[in-house]
């Protein structure tokens, strides 16, 4: 699906954001003051201990959470006052989701999970199809195109996902813990693809607790209790 | 790229969805199937059920309503001719007709025999025996005089057995006599009354001709015509009658015809279809708690699937949307089913108990409508669930 808007140079703006938790009635912090400012084309990873807040983080950057305090600029688009409309139509114009569950639809083949995630823009079945079979060939999988999620590896799952992710050609993919449930092998191959998404002026943010991958972003933000820690 | 106003997603694309959501999981949609199967069998059956056992009800009345019909012209002993009598027997719906005429007053009757004289005054009629067949006699003793004895001017009577009764008993053996005014009759016969027969005739004592009580000086009422219409035609039969009888001025005539219970009849008939309807429509209510349960449970399990698809910007109306056309189209398929088996079942009940079958091929589509509609109402809770769902909890699992 070509996309012929111009992409804007910043794609996130944060700014003092805020999120809390509840439990037994009580308010919980859960992130504090979190400002973040990622470019057109920029690989970020995230990095942090357990309950630092990555993931929630990661909501809030996907329109699936709303912050408590704060401001949270996506493409140029003030989310503050943001309907869930709003919020919806820019998940499905420019966001793309990597989860480390993968969340493949177990009725649908491998085929029909990538056409999934164009169907949700609205593409037309003639293009999706085309799409998905293009994609999923520059994944290496052309040769499992009607097969069940079921049937395949963690690799070859996390792949298909990343391919659904790959074929809506989003400007911002969010990846949590991409790789956590793949051998070095391939994690190498979905950081690989996850590179080559990046080359496409998507900019990416990836959870991951994974150093070495980390280290292979343009950008390490570290969390710590809800806190940007270090950059 | 043609998308939604409300999502990016195509609404031909959400009803693809919702049939791809039916077909992969058969187990389920088998449930909301049942659901509004069963609900729209019961209600067809119920339905159906109360139209038959509406009909049953006027029948049964019409079977204990009096079918006898009496027309007379007063203060015209002539009225009723033998051409006339002709006509009305030739109705299709006339069972038997004749004509009866009754003395003004009660004459006196007494029984001759070794061991008293009674005395009793008794209405005497002059009737053929197809009147009294109409009024509803039936012979116990003895026999009623036929065609023969009116042809012959036979001297004999037969009389009812409450006036047998009053003359303490008297055998119709050939020799008893009864005096009527002054002149001797042979006793032929003693009958009662059938049921939904008149009832006043078993007082009365029956001649087969006038000529023979001219002597006694007893006046008469005017002709009666006494006709036995078929059951569930009295009314009808009473204005074909009157009509045929006296062509020129039916309006001279008085016909009484027996009451009909209409009220008791409609009251009986609207009590049981409503019962019946109602139990129909608890049926329903349950069939769509069912869809409605199976559904709710639906949205539980496939909670990550519907976060998946609000994550990649399905808006919450086509989530709900899909929801509510896979409990619709599963609704609409089991109203189909559900007319057909009640159908069904209303007709085997029908043929076990000899009433009159019922069926409607009509309701087929009425069926998938009401089933379509229940089937929406009842997903409409779980499409709301579905749709306000928090994807990010869900894809967290």
């Amino acid at each position: 699906m070509p996309r012929t808007d111009p992409a804007p140079a910043t794609v996130i703006e944060m700014a003092g954001v805020e999120y809390h938790g509840r439990a037994a009635g009580a308010l919980i912090p859960i992130l504090t003051g979190v400002d973040l400012h990622v470019a057109a084309g920029e690989f970020v990873a995230l990095c942090g201990p357990s309950g630092s807040g990555k993931t929630t983080l990661l909501n809030i950057l996907g329109l699936l959470d709303v912050p408590a305090a704060g401001h949270y600029t996506l493409l140029g688009t003030d989310l503050a006052r943001a309907s869930d409309r709003a919020r919806t139509r820019l998940r499905s114009q420019y966001l793309s989701f990597v989860f480390q569950a993968f969340h493949l639809s177990p009725a649908l083949t491998v085929q029909q999970n990538v056409e999934l995630g164009l169907m949700c823009q609205g593409v037309d079945r003639r293009t999706r199809t085309a799409t998905a079979r293009s994609v999923l060939d520059s994944v290496g999988l052309g040769h499992r195109l009607n097969a069940r999620p079921g049937t395949l590896s963690g690799g070859e799952q996390q792949r298909t996902a990343l391919a659904r992710a790959l074929a809506r050609r989003s400007r911002l993919v969010l990846a949590d813990e991409p790789t956590g449930n793949l051998d070095a092998v391939n994690a190498e191959a979905i950081m690989r693809l996850l590179g080559r998404a990046c080359a496409q002026t998507a900019a990416v943010v990836m959870v991951t607790h994974d150093e070495t991958l980390a280290a292979r972003a343009d950008r390490v933000i570290r969390l710590a209790n809800g806190k940007v820690a270090a950059r | 790229m043609s998308t939604s106003a409300r999502s990016g997603i195509r609404w031909a694309d959400t009803v693809r969805e919702s049939i791809v959501g039916i077909t992969s999981r058969p187990g389920r949609a088998a449930l909301f199937v049942i659901g509004a199967t069963l609900g729209t069998a019961m209600l067809t059956a119920s339905l159906l059920l109360a139209s038959a056992a509406s009909a049953q009800v006027t029948r049964q009345f019409d079977e204990l309503r009096s079918t006898r019909i009496t027309i007379t012209q007063p203060d015209s002993p002539t009225w009723l001719e033998t051409a006339a009598l002709q006509r009305v027997r030739a109705i299709p719906t006339v069972v038997t007709a004749g004509k009866q005429t009754l003395t003004a007053d009660p004459l006196p009757l007494t029984v001759h025999s070794s061991i008293a004289s009674t005395d009793v005054p008794a209405i005497v009629g002059v009737a053929d025996a197809h009147t009294l067949r109409s009024l509803g006699a039936t012979i116990t003793k003895g026999r009623l005089f036929d065609h023969g004895a009116t042809t012959r001017r036979d001297q004999v009577v037969v009389i009812g057995a409450a006036l047998a009764a009053s003359l303490h008993h008297p055998r119709p053996d050939g020799r008893t006599v009864i005096w009527i005014a002054g002149r001797d009759y042979l006793l032929g016969g003693i009958y009662d009354v059938a049921p939904r027969g008149d009832p006043d005739i078993l007082v009365r004592a029956y001649l087969p001709d006038t000529a023979s009580l001219g002597a006694t000086g007893a006046r008469f009422r005017s002709p009666e015509l006494v006709v036995n219409a078929a059951m569930g035609h009295v009314d009808t039969t009473a204005l074909l009658a009157a009509t045929a009888a006296l062509p020129g001025d039916v309006s001279a005539l008085q016909v009484s015809i027996p009451a009909d219970p209409q009220g008791l009849r409609s009251a009986v008939t609207s009590d049981l279809q409503t019962f019946i309807e109602i139990l129909g429509l608890v049926a329903l209510a349950i069939g769509m708690i069912v869809t409605g349960n199976a559904a709710l449970t639906a949205v539980n399990q496939r909670r990550v699937d519907i976060a998946l698809r609000r994550a990649l910007g399905v808006s919450r109306g086509a989530i709900a949307t899909q929801f509510l056309l896979e409990t619709g189209i599963c609704g609409a398929a089991g109203g189909l089913l559900g007319v057909y088996l009640g159908q069904t079942a209303t007709a085997l009940v029908a043929i076990a108990n000899n009433w009159p079958i019922a069926t409607n091929l009509t309701l087929l589509p009425a069926g998938a409508a009401i089933g379509a509609l229940c089937g929406t109402l009842a997903g409409l809770y779980p499409a709301i669930a579905a749709a306000r769902a928090q994807p990010a909890i869900a894809l967290r699992s």
